[in-house]
């Protein structure tokens, strides 16, 4: 594993954004522009189940308008997030924070997945119940939190 | 430009040494100022994609401002405690960076994006609710998109440069 992550950190990618001063900030304002969206949507959706807000709206349509944008903001916090990795390999892969992190990133994707399917009646709608909403939140919040104290890591 | 003494003081102070020395405050607060922006930007992004045409077309502009607006400024609010606790820690050295005020004047460029749209505008709003977004709201929308970006990565910068 240390051969390995020694190896990324020597590939002209890690070379490239460890020496050019601007990539890493930019990538970095990048992430959390992308996980504004997804925090956002994410919420909205189980704001909605939890009857704090959108009570005039149908569920399905919530989850029609705003999952999408969970989606897709995964995906540019996932290609962004591996490109800070490649960056710095030791201090995400060996860091426990970055590790829950993900246990809870996979957690939560589950659960926003469940969600999805319950609205659209896939699976039984009385899935997507409160307690769901509650811990799928809680998870978004303490995901964010976890990556910012990455830099704290041991 | 030399920094005024009274924020070398504040760095000094009793709140603003205890957030420096102290090895979990500092991530704590910046932890809840980042879920804080989270919620300021994103409730932003929806409003402003509503204003320009691309998300939630068929829901009228009035409906999207009455059920985010709210929770912008509330997480506004708590951004600028956090902010403000944050900056204390090292109120002297970020007054020094460059990438920290031009962040407060991008900060300022949306105000008054929005001033000028609330009092322009908006005021026209419920001839163009429920349909087409016209030019003003175009502009005022995709303005306030490309100046809170700018207000992240300058915030991201600030980190980089102590």
């Amino acid at each position: 594993m240390n051969t390995f992550l020694t190896a990324v950190g020597q590939t002209p990618l890690s070379q490239t954004l460890q020496t050019v001063a601007w990539m890493i900030p930019f990538i970095q304002s990048v992430h959390i522009l992308a996980l504004a969206m997804v925090f956002t949507s994410a919420a909205v959706v189980d704001l909605r189940i939890l009857g704090v807000a959108g009570r005039g709206q149908p569920l399905q349509l919530m989850t029609a308008r705003f999952l999408p944008w969970v989606a897709w903001g995964v995906g540019v916090l996932l290609a962004t997030g591996l490109l800070l990795m490649i960056a710095e390999p030791r201090r995400a892969i060996l860091n426990p924070y970055f590790q829950i992190k993900m246990a809870g990133l996979v957690l939560v994707g589950a659960m926003t997945w469940t969600i999805s399917a319950a609205a659209s009646g896939r699976i039984a709608p009385g899935i997507a119940s409160k307690p769901v909403a509650a811990l799928s939140l809680a998870l978004w919040v303490v995901i964010i939190a976890l990556g910012r104290w990455i830099a704290y890591g041991p | 430009m030399a920094v005024p003494a009274i924020f070398h003081a504040l760095q000094k102070s009793a709140l603003g040494s205890t957030i420096s020395e102290s090895t979990w405050m500092f991530p704590t607060i910046e932890t809840v100022h980042v879920l804080a922006i989270a919620t300021v930007i994103g409730s932003i992004v929806v409003v402003d994609l509503r204003l320009v045409g691309l998300a939630s077309k068929n829901r009228p502009v009035s409906a999207i401002t009455r059920e985010f607006l709210p929770w912008t400024w509330a997480a506004f609010g708590l951004a600028l405690i956090t902010g403000s606790l944050l900056f204390t820690s090292r109120a002297a050295d970020y007054l020094a960076i460059p990438a920290f005020l031009i962040k407060f004047g991008f900060m300022a460029l949306a105000a008054l994006n929005m001033l000028a749209f609330h009092f322009t505008t908006e005021r026209t709003m419920s001839q163009w609710d429920t349909g087409q977004p016209v030019l003003g709201a175009r502009v005022a929308g995709g303005l306030s998109l490309v100046l809170w970006s700018l207000v992240v990565v300058c915030g991201r910068k600030v980190g980089f440069s102590l």
